[in-house]
């Protein structure tokens, strides 16, 4: 299992590496959508993708559009927003995201989460 | 602090840097979009983090703050001055609790009211008019939000603008080009950089035999040394860290003992590796207390003594080569000879017998001891007799020494000299009985070779003591062999090499005779276990190039474990006779060479290195020999013609005396080094123009090679490329 955690806090991603990888899951970084999306093209597998909303060079919303055009149809992802996101979850559910995360978050919230997508065991 | 709460400062500190110069920015462009994108994102992500470390009087000012960002990015309000204004405040605000979080693990109990009420104010345009006093009456919730403003912020927020933009100005230029960087993680780059040099000495000694590969070995020799000095300067502070400490300590102390001092720092620039200023924070603070307490006397005293009533402490740094002198000097009352001697027989540290014995030079030394002082009262800033011995065990411990310089009346210098770096030193690697040894070079002063057959003339025994006469001046010897016990009486084989290492350690000079030598290397320190640290002898272990373990010889602890008496002959005379005169003789004595069957002489006190190496290794910039020596590219002189005579010969040896000239440094080929001479005068002769003039050195008239007149290279930055082009093309 394999999870890509694309924000560009290093303080977010390394919170969201600790819980994924206390989970036993895999996780790689990148700091912007472009490089995220860079990941997935790379060739690497992964079967998650934890996604902020606002990033620079390319924000969450447009990576999630791009790459569910580029046929990554099949990987979960996880909106990674805010509560002054809120009205932006509608869009990005419609655009094909699975689920959205609320900052801030723990650990529970989280493995609630991929319990609710079946990628790990409530 | 855990890691996450620190990755959150930083990263935050970062963003509001970002956030600053974006402000400065945008009061010259108002709608810059990807200004404003980015002052939004560096609070958003503030107030998106803070969150998880509940950091909540954060939260709702970057929340404020997030609000009325979000309405200029989507372009609903536009950047005026008193948004721009607000905006700073905010950063402030937002800057002053993330300090308060770094200093107190929490954030503190401020109030962000009136802050927040302000940049909800910002929100609307229309309530901006509400900021002039003539129209405060129009909106009572706006007016008891008002009443809570700073009165700077309403009366003239343009005002403190030019000044602020300015200091911004200037903090920005410094922020671009610097970068925070963790201690731990220059510790492990200098580690990891440690364990470079061994693997590049051990590549080094693995391709010297394989032509195809030494190009590309030298290359990765130059690549590491550079790095190696790149990580090092990342890891070095100015001085001035803790020189500015001194002002404050010396105000304060001259106040306590009603001193008069005028304090002069100079070199305040120079920088030493971070751990190492750490070391000697304490035994310079200690020096300074010293020099108030016991070396600069009251101004009555002072004027009785015919001196100015205020006293002067000069704090000085300097580099010298690898190692930063540090000194403390203050022109008091010196330090009284035979007040020490009769202290230090009253402590009990010496006999009267022994102490009548002692050189100035070395009673003065006793003031390292432990348990010395010589305060005729103990104050309580010094002279518990504490002091010295730890400020000599402080700066002995980070490798570096301890000299003090005293005559009554004068005044008192104490120096420190510590190494530039601790984890990564040249040494001397020799052997005995087949074992091989670290010699640090610092402690190294020359090294003499005696053949077999002049072995028991040359080294003369008194009682059971053995010395060597070294130009006239009896050296204590010390085998390492018989130190070490690594070899019984009837192992030591009868018709072998002696070569005695002259060091000087601790004020004690010494000779350390071992049977062979190998290459200087630049070893990497690594620490001892607890076992063999106590045998005492050893300062620390390191690989050497050939893959072999070796310890680092202690000079120091072997001269004391010897029982090597302090030496000060040589030092008394150079502090009691004219200096002038003891420089005119160290200057008078020279390296004999032999070049194409001629002898010549070098002066020895500019003589650097002689090494040996294959002519291959002279590389040649036009017609002009050049030796990369250590990444550096020195023109050889070859006016006895050594280079001419091996010329078809790739595998030929040949030796380079390495000599500094001034700044610069340059390369003599000489075919072997003679000896060791000292010379009369300098005859003024003029035989050849690259001779600076004669002198009679073992009875033959020797011509001394003039150093500044071996031709310059062409131009060193073209030297340089040409050079750099040449590799790339064999590569």
């Amino acid at each position: 299992m394999r999870a890509l955690i694309v924000d560009d806090s290093r303080f977010v991603r390394g919170y969201l590496r600790s819980l994924l990888e206390e989970m036993g899951i895999e996780c790689e970084e990148a700091g912007d959508g472009l490089t995220g999306l860079d990941l997935l093209h790379s060739g690497s597998l992964f079967n998650l993708v934890l996604v902020d909303w606002n990033m620079p060079l390319m924000n969450g919303f447009d990576m999630l559009q791009r790459m569910r055009a580029e046929g990554f149809a099949s990987v979960r992802v996880i909106m990674v927003t805010t509560e002054s996101e809120n009205e932006s979850i509608q869009r990005a559910i419609e655009a094909g995201a699975d689920e959205y995360l609320m900052k801030p978050f723990d650990d529970e919230a989280l493995s609630e989460k991929l319990a609710m997508l079946g990628l790990v065991e409530n | 602090m855990d890691d996450l709460t620190r990755e959150f400062l930083i990263e935050s500190q970062e963003g509001l840097d970002r956030m600053e110069r974006c402000l400065t920015d945008l009061e010259e462009q108002p709608d810059g979009t990807a200004l404003l994108a980015e002052i939004f994102r560096s609070v958003h992500t503030i107030k998106g983090t803070t969150g998880f470390l509940g950091f909540k009087r954060l939260e709702r000012l970057a929340h404020a703050g997030e609000n009325l960002l979000g309405l200029l990015r989507d372009g609903k309000l536009s950047a005026s001055a008193p948004v721009i204004t607000g905006l700073l405040q905010l950063l402030d605000g937002l800057r002053s609790i993330l300090r308060t979080i770094e200093a107190e693990n929490h954030e503190g109990e401020g109030e962000d009211a009136e802050l927040i009420c302000r940049l909800e104010q910002l929100q609307t345009p229309a309530q901006l008019a509400v900021m002039r006093p003539a129209l405060v009456s129009t909106a009572v919730t706006s007016a008891s939000a008002l009443e809570m403003l700073p009165v700077s912020a309403l009366s003239a927020p343009e005002e403190c603008e030019p000044d602020a933009a300015r200091s911004r100005a200037q903090a920005n230029s410094a922020a671009e080009s610097t970068l925070r960087v963790d201690v731990t993680l220059l510790n492990r780059m200098m580690n990891l950089v440690g364990e470079l040099v061994l693997t590049r000495n051990q590549v080094l000694q693995a391709t010297a035999s394989d032509p195809a590969l030494t190009l590309l070995s030298r290359r990765l020799d130059m690549v590491t040394a550079d790095l190696r000095e790149s990580v090092m300067k990342a890891r070095m502070q100015p001085v001035s860290n803790i020189f500015s400490k001194m002002p404050r300590i010396v105000r304060d102390l001259s106040q306590t003992l009603h001193r008069r001092v005028r304090l002069q720092m100079e070199g305040q620039e120079t920088e030493l590796d971070k751990s190492l200023l750490e070391a000697i924070k304490d035994p310079l603070t200690h020096a300074v207390r010293n020099a108030l307490d016991h070396g600069i006397e009251p101004p009555a005293v002072r004027e009785a003594a015919g001196k100015a009533p205020e006293g002067t402490l000069r704090l000085r740094a300097a580099q010298q080569g690898s190692h930063v002198i540090v000194e403390v000097s203050d022109d008091g009352a010196g330090i009284a000879v035979d007040k020490i001697r009769a202290k230090a027989i009253e402590c009990g540290l010496i006999t009267a017998v022994r102490a009548a014995q002692l050189s100035e030079r070395e009673l003065l030394q006793l003031i390292f001891l432990p348990g010395f002082s010589t305060a005729a009262q103990i104050t309580s800033v010094s002279g518990r007799g504490v002091g010295m011995d730890v400020v000599r065990t402080n700066v002995e411990k980070i490798g570096g020494k301890v000299e003090i310089d005293a005559r009554v009346g004068k005044g008192t210098t104490l120096r420190l000299r510590i190494p530039l770096t601790l984890a990564i030193i040249p040494a001397l690697i020799v052997r005995s009985v087949g074992q091989s040894f670290a010699l640090p070079q610092g402690a190294l002063s020359e090294l003499v070779r005696i053949p077999p057959e002049q072995a028991a003339s040359a080294i003369e025994w008194i009682e059971a003591a053995p010395l060597y006469r070294l130009r006239g001046k009896l050296l204590p010897l010390v085998f390492l062999d018989r130190l070490l016990v690594l070899a019984t009486e009837r192992e030591r084989a009868a018709g072998r090499d002696h070569f005695i290492a002259v060091l000087d350690a601790d004020g004690r000079r010494f000779g350390l005779v071992v049977d062979g030598l190998a290459d200087p290397e630049e070893i990497v320190v690594k620490p001892l276990s607890a076992v063999l640290k106590d045998i005492g002898l050893y300062s620390g272990a390191t690989v050497l190039g050939n893959g072999d373990l070796a310890l680092i010889l202690d000079p120091g602890a072997i001269a004391m474990r010897a029982g090597v008496a302090m030496s000060g002959e040589e030092d008394t005379a150079r502090h009691t006779a004219d200096d002038a005169a003891t420089t005119a003789a160290r200057a008078a004595e020279y390296l004999l060479v032999e070049a194409a069957g001629r002898q010549a002489a070098v002066p020895l006190a500019e003589v650097l290195r002689i090494e040996q190496l294959s002519v291959s290794r002279i590389e040649y910039i036009g017609y002009r020999p050049v030796l990369n020596f250590a990444g550096q590219l020195l023109p050889v002189e070859d006016t006895g013609g050594v280079l001419a005579a091996v010329q078809n010969n790739p595998e030929a040896q040949i030796v380079v005396v390495i000599c500094r000239d001034g700044s610069r440094h340059v390369g003599i080929a000489v075919s072997h080094v003679l000896d060791v001479a000292a010379g009369g005068d300098l005859l003024d002769a003029g035989t050849s123009q690259r001779s600076s003039g004669v002198t009679l050195l073992r009875n033959r008239v020797t011509g001394v090679v003039d150093l500044s007149a071996v031709a310059q290279l062409p131009a060193c930055e073209s030297a340089a490329g040409e050079w750099s082009q040449l590799t790339e093309t064999v590569r």
